[in-house]
This record gives C-alpha cells, structure tokens and sequence, in this order.
C-alpha cells in the first residue's frame, strides 16, 4: 500500500462527507427554494454533538444518532422565524446564525475548548491494522451514511410530497390558494436537510479527529452551494457528482501549488478559485451540469399509457 | 460595581452609528435598486481600508490622500462588481438566489485577493491623532473626523436626492425599479452611479474603522452583520430610514455593551445585538422605518 | 339555484388610505355562474384577493356555506372548497403539465412526509387513480398532448385553461375564476366559457368570475354585479346589465 492510495481513500471520504451535505442542500434549495445559506451551522452543531458525546465515552452509533437529530432539532427552531421570511431574508439570517453559532463556540471555552478546539477519540479502535484499513472502515461507513441520505432523499422527491415542495419552489402563493400550508412543507425540509447536516458533521468529526470553530468559516456553506449549482439543482445524482469535482477541484489546486510553485498561498488560491467559479456557472450555465430530476412516480407510468390510447 | 461613563457612551454611540451610517447607505440603495443584498459590499469596505494603509503607513502621504484613495478604489470596485458580474447576470434572468450567491463568490474573491497582497496578519495604523477632554468625554481626532465625514456625506446626499433629478431618480428606483422604469428612468445608469457612490462610501467607512481598531481581511465581514442590521431596521432603499437606524443600533450596540459588562459576559457578544434587531424587525415590520419617508419596504 | 354558497358582509380593504374594497356585500348563488365586471383598478382582484384569505380584509364579514372564512389563511379557504385562478396565470413553470395537475389534489395520502415512507403502497395507488382523472380532465381543456412538457412552453391561452384544470383536480364547491379568457383569441374565449357552463351542470360547481369580455360573460352568466371605486353600484341579471344606466355610464360608456 502506498501513498497515493492514501490519498485517494482521503479524498473519496472528503467526497462522501460533502456529498451528503449537497443531497441536504439540495433538498432546502434545489427542490424546496429555501436559501440556507447557513448550512454550516448545522454541520457545525453535528461535529460538536457528536465530539462531546465521544469525548465522554458514547460508542458512535449513539454520537452520530444524537448528532443527527441534535441537528435536526436546531434546524427546526432556527427554521420557525425565519422561514416566514422570502428568500433573501433568510439568507441573511441563516448566515447570521451560522456566524453567532461559530462565536459561541469560540468564546465559550467550556462547551468544547473555545478556540483551542476539541480533539475527537477513535470511536472505532481496532489494534494492529495498518492505517489503510482504518480508512476503509471509514470510508464504508460514510457511504452507508450517504446512500442512506440519498435514499431518503429521492424517495421524498419522487413523491406527491416531492411534486409539492418544488411547486413551493415554483410560485408560494399559488401552492397556498391550492392547498398546501407552505410553512409546514419547508419547516419539514428544512428539518431534515439539518439532520443530514448533522450526519454529516459527525461523520467529519470522527474522521479529522480534532476540530475548532476556524472548520466551520461560511465558505464551508458555500462549497456546498457550489457543488449544489454546479451538479445541477433539483438533482440528487448531479450534486452528488458535483461533489466529486469540487472536491477534485479543490484537490487539484492545492496540487497545483505544490508542483508549480505558484506564488500564492494554496488557501487564498483555493478560495478565490471557488469564488470565481461560483460567478462563472451562474453566468453560463445556472441551471448546472444536470438537469432537473422528473417527479418519478406511478402518474409517469399512467401518462405514458395515455399517449398508446389517445 | 462598574463605574459607568455615560456620556462617553453616547459619543460612541454617535462614532459608531456614523460608521455603521457610512457601510449602511451604498448597501440600502443597491439592495433597492438591483434587489438583492449584495455580501460583496463587504469587500468594498476592506478594499477601501487596504488601499488607505498603503497610503497612510506603506507610502506615508498623510490621511487625507488614504481617504481619498479608499474612495476611489472602492469606487472602482464596486463599478466593477456592477458592470462585471451583477449587471450581466441579471440581463441573463438570474433569480435573487443566484445574484445573493454570486455575491458571496465576489466577496470570497475579493477578500482573499486582498489577504494574497497584503497578507493575512493584522495590520495597525501608526498615525497618532490628538485627542481631548470635553468634560468627561475623551475625542479623538480620528472621531471627528469619522463624523464630519458622516455628517457631510448625509448633507450632499440629502441636496443631491431631494434637489437634483439624479437625485430623485435614485429615490424614484430605489422604492419601486419597476415604476422608475416606466416612467423613462435609465435605471440602469442610476444603478451604475449609486454602485459607485455606495462602494466608496463603504470603503471611506472600513477605512474609519482600521485606522480606529486594526486591519485585517475581515475587517468589512464583521461590519455586514451590522450594516445589514441597519437596512433593514432603516427599510431596505431607503436612505433616510437607514441614517435613523445606524444611530440606533450605534447606540443600542454601546449600551449594550454597558449591560453585556455589568452582567460579566464577553462583550464580543456585541454584534448579536445588531442581529437581534435584524430578527425582531423583520418579524414585527418587515418594512423598518422606510415607510416614515414614503419609501423602502421592498414592494412584495 | 336558490342556496347562498358565498356572502360577504360590509367587506374593506384598503391600501394607504386608498379603499380597494369598499364595503362590498354581495351574495353567491349555488350553482350558478355569477360575474363580475367593472373599469381596470375599481378593485375586483382585490376582492377576489381578500375573499381567497391572500389579503386580511380590514373589516366585514365573509361566509362560505354558512361558515365565517375571514381572516383564514389561503389554504384553510382552499380546503373548505373555495378555489380560485389568478388573473396572470400562476404556474409552477418549471413542472410538467400533468405534474401541475397533480399538484393540486386535494388530501393526497403521499403529500404527507411520514406516508411518503410508511404508506407507499397506499399512495401509489391513489396517485395512479388521481392520475387518470388528472387525464381525464386534461382532455375536456384538450391539454393532453402536452402532459409531460413544461408548464413554461405552454402558450398564453393554454395556461389559462390549465390553471382552471388545475384547480379542477382540487374538487372545489366554488370557483373564483380571474379572466379566465384574458389574452386568447375570441374563438377560444368562447370555448373557455362554453367549458365553464359544462362544468357546472356537470360537476354541480359554482362560479364566481371577473371577466373583460363582457358579451361573453353575458350570455352564460345568471347573474352579474358591476363594480366601481372599491364599491358594488349594480347588480341585476345578465340582460339587463346593458340597460342600467349607471353601469353604461362608468363602464360601458368606456369601452
């Protein structure tokens, strides 16, 4: 086993990792229109959940359970305001959340270190293997966490329910006059891409071992952004492989760094790489790589019949 | 018991509300007009600050030059957000979910091309300003300064929005874009002028706050919690709603202080006084103030 | 005909001072199809826009069978029975056709986020049935070629009619329809208001309907009210709508 193995395995984590956070992003955004453009809280809630839970001993399953759902349940609240508000006041407050949630875990040293940060311990500790097969373990348990948060997340979609949140997306007012009590459908959304969120912050946690508030800076949220815009909004698989090539990306010019000796520090060359491209796939091609997933239910089948007949 | 100096308290409140009055009003005008908060407006205030240290400190020509290129250098990057990246994209039908994104990839942009210049570390003015007493009220020279600048700045701008047509196109297209247009307006050109003016104004405004506190590339992030704070207390568009509102939440944010230091907790808890105002606001009267001067309120 | 299905009582809503809606009483008769005319801006949306629980209305009363729907939010009135059409069609562009339809059944046992996991069998099924009537009705607005196209590349006449599909699929007692035939050709205009008068005396629906195209209205409504400044000034049968002097002055007289 070599090196680049290593690296590969390192990289298909970090890719497992975001990837579920782009499935819950894109259930907020791309299916329901909600700007969550603090992402990171929720995340951020799930990594610390889950380390203070390990650090007091908890095997991970119960760290990643309580993580989840500690998640979903601030998403919750935190969802109550704020989604009465349009689009461009939640991103504001969302962000603003984000921010506050971050400078409580800086000032407040006694949650989880303040600053100094919180190392997190092995949940899964198996003497003797060599560190490859660690990462595998990890790298099974992440994708089992993403298939199951893509299962999820395709099944709501491909639904009545699914039909219902992307009309919401569509025009809010004529989904209320038709029914729908529009609050409770993105409350619920909302609830649920924080819970992934969370999933996916435990799972972070676990594998870096060590985090501290300067992991959960904003660009985190729109790393996720990126990957949901560039993969195709309103499509699970396109995020998903948006994730794939941001995180190639992001690889890519640290690589680039290393070997062209480019005068830039890699971070700063990283961030304005994303910057950029973020303002670039808005400009030509905003509606992503993939386009938007049909509302896959039995009605397809029912209507494909229909044209045989008419 | 903490001895508190209340009048210092007030004249804070007037140095903070004159800054935050300064980061608020390109903000508020943008929003109105082209419809989407700009977080890049961020970037315009550090970009300001940066090229004014490089004058003050790097080049030593004195204050008054970095005011004035923290001016221009602002100006030109917020002509150049416009006429590069917000303009195009909404000619291209962008939604405001994607200019509010876009503004995040310009902000992230920004402010780490400014970090690759001029580095990440903190940077401080060396500039000494005289100060004195007035009573108990310690004045410095830099605060002054800060509000004659505030203070000039409402004063041309209220000559120039209630006397000159320019003027009241900005107010006509910041309340209602739609109606501007209809009624022959180049909205396009006012948005271009009040990007400009509204960046350097910004970047005047993180230029005050360098030289007070410290430099660094956050320098403008920390200050758009509050600024947003100030539009949308003050009414989004509207110019004399936000000139109300960044005096109160300055004084709100000093007191406040005062409490956040009588009940031992840290007072870098300030800027969630700012948000806090943003949330009540926007679940009691989404509309702020606006509605006093028959403007802002972003028409639903 | 002889049951009220919608009352308002001294109804006002106001704008900055401006009374869009000023004190308006009118009743609805079940079943049948009820008009309402009057100039641009003398508040007819806005009365379809308070009556619908978009707007709060500022005072009076609104009854829908007998039960008081004001201040409701749009989606309690909704599902009492009382749908409506907006005057620019509203659609949810980016969804197919059939999909749009689909959107709007009412109380389907998969637009609950638990049953979309627990019941899948049971909604699966409802979908399909759903499904077909959605087809069905496709077919009476001749919409059914377009099923699986975007709302969006629809033209300006046909999302007329499958915003009034739409808010078929929904089984309302009563309908508020805002120009349903605005912008469509005179042949289709008739077309539309031929369908509405079927609907009725097939479904046992009740109309309620703003309309431009006065001489169609005419000749299928039972009843009309004009309107005019925020206030009811008349109402009368269809034909004698075009003798009242009041209404020929203010309106007509316009045209």
């Amino acid at each position: 086993m070599s090196e680049p193995l290593i690296y590969v395995l390192d990289m298909a984590v970090f890719v497992g990792i975001f990837a579920i956070l782009a499935v819950s992003l894109n259930l907020e955004y791309g299916f329901t229109g909600l700007a969550n453009f603090g992402k990171v809280a929720f995340f951020m809630v799930g990594a610390y959940t889950s380390s203070i839970l390990a650090n007091m001993g908890f095997p991970y399953l119960a760290c990643i359970t309580v993580a989840t759902f500690a998640a979903g349940f601030v998403g919750f609240v935190a969802s109550l305001p704020a989604l009465k508000l349009q689009a461009d006041y939640l991103a504001i407050v969302t962000l603003a959340f984000g921010e506050i949630l971050r400078f409580i875990f800086k000032n407040e040293e006694w949650i989880a270190g303040g600053v100094q940060g919180i190392t997190v311990p092995s949940a899964i500790t198996i003497t003797g293997v060599p560190i490859q097969t660690m990462m595998l373990i990890q790298l099974t348990i992440v994708y089992a966490a993403l298939a199951i948060c893509y299962f999820i997340a395709q099944r709501v979609v491909n639904s009545p329910y699914g039909r219902t949140i992307r009309a919401i997306r569509e025009d809010e007012l004529a989904a209320q006059v038709l029914g729908k009590d529009v609050f409770k459908y993105k409350a619920q959304m909302f609830t649920l891409g924080s819970a992934m969120a969370g999933v996916s912050g435990s799972l972070f946690s676990q594998y870096v071992r060590f985090i501290d508030p300067y992991t959960f800076e904003p660009i985190l949220t729109f790393t996720v952004w990126m990957m949901v815009i560039l993969g195709g909004p309103a499509n699970n698989l396109g995020v998903i492989l948006g994730a794939v090539f941001v995180q190639a990306l992001e690889r890519g010019a640290r690589i680039a760094k290393d070997y062209l000796l480019l005068p830039v520090d890699p971070h700063n060359l990283r961030v304005m790489i994303i910057g950029i491209l973020i303002i670039l796939i808005l400009m030509y091609r905003p509606q992503g790589l993939f386009r938007e997933s049909k509302v896959k239910t039995p009605a397809l089948e029912v209507a494909s019949k229909w044209k045989k007949r008419s | 018991m903490v001895v508190v100096n209340w009048l210092q308290v007030l004249f804070n409140s007037a140095v903070t509300g004159s800054l935050y009055l300064l980061a608020a009003v390109g903000l508020t005008l943008t929003y109105g007009l082209t419809r989407f908060p700009n977080f890049a407006h961020a970037e315009f205030m550090a970009l300001g600050a940066y090229a004014g240290y490089t004058i003050a400190e790097q080049l030593k020509l004195g204050f008054p030059y970095s005011f004035i290129a923290a001016f221009i250098s602002s100006a030109a990057l917020g002509a150049a957000s416009y006429l590069l990246v917000f303009r195009p994209l909404t000619h291209r039908g962008a939604t405001i979910i994607h200019l509010m994104v876009a503004s995040i990839g310009l902000d992230f942009f920004v402010r780490h091309l400014i970090k690759q210049v001029w580095g990440g570390e903190q940077l401080s003015f060396r500039m000494v300003w005289p100060y004195f007493d007035v009573g108990p009220v310690r004045i410095t020279g830099l605060w002054v300064a800060l509000i004659l600048s505030a203070i000039v700045m409402v004063g041309v701008m209220h000559i120039v929005l209630t006397r000159t047509r320019l003027g009241k196109a900005i107010r006509a297209s910041a309340n209602n874009p739609d109606l501007a247009m209809a009624s022959g307006v180049d909205v396009e050109k006012i948005a271009l002028v009040v990007w400009i003016v509204g960046a350097a104004l910004a970047g005047v405004g993180g230029l005050f706050r360098a030289a007070d506190t410290r430099l660094v590339p956050l320098i403008g992030w920390e200050i758009l919690l509050p600024a947003f704070a100030v539009v949308i207390l003050g009414g989004i568009g509207s110019f004399y709603g936000a000139l109300i509102a960044a005096y109160v939440i300055g004084l709100a944010e000093n007191f406040g202080v005062v409490f956040l230091v009588m009940f031992k907790l840290s007072t870098d808890y300030k800027f969630a006084i700012a948000f806090l105002i943003l949330i009540l606001t926007l679940i009691l009267k989404p509309s702020g103030f606006g509605r006093l001067f028959g403007e802002g309120g972003k028409v639903v | 005909m002889e049951k009220t299905i919608l009352k308002t009582e001294n109804l006002t809503k106001s704008f900055g001072g401006l009374k869009a809606v000023d004190n308006v009483t009118l009743t609805v008769k079940e079943n049948s199809i009820t008009g309402l005319i009057g100039p641009n801006g003398s508040g007819k949306t806005t009365l379809f826009n308070t009556i619908s629980g978009v707007y709060k209305p500022e005072r009076g009363k609104i009854y829908f069978n007998g039960e008081r729907i004001d201040g409701l939010a749009p989606y309690k009135i909704y599902e009492k029975g009382l749908a409506r059409t907006f005057q620019t069609p509203r659609l949810f562009q980016k969804l197919t056709v059939l999909d749009n339809m689909m959107v709007s059944c009412r109380s389907h046992p998969g637009d609950k986020i638990l049953n979309v996991f627990l019941k899948k069998r049971r909604w699966s099924e409802e979908e399909e049935k759903l499904a077909e009537k959605a087809l069905e009705i496709l077919e009476i607005i001749e919409l059914d070629r377009f099923k699986d196209k975007p709302a969006s590349e629809l033209s300006g006449g046909q999302m007329k009619l499958l915003e009034l599909g739409r808010v078929l699929m929904t089984e309302p007692k009563m309908l508020l329809l805002d120009e349903p035939a605005a912008g469509v050709n005179p042949t289709l205009a008739r077309r539309i208001f031929e369908k509405i008068t079927q609907l009725r005396d097939e479904l046992s629906l009740t109309f309620f309907t703003i309309e431009h195209r006065i001489e169609i209205l005419l000749e299928h409504a039972d009843w009309v009210y004009v309107m005019h400044n925020g206030s009811i000034i008349a109402e009368s049968p269809p034909e004698e709508v075009v003798k009242n002097k009041v209404v020929v002055d203010v309106y007509l007289g316009e045209a």
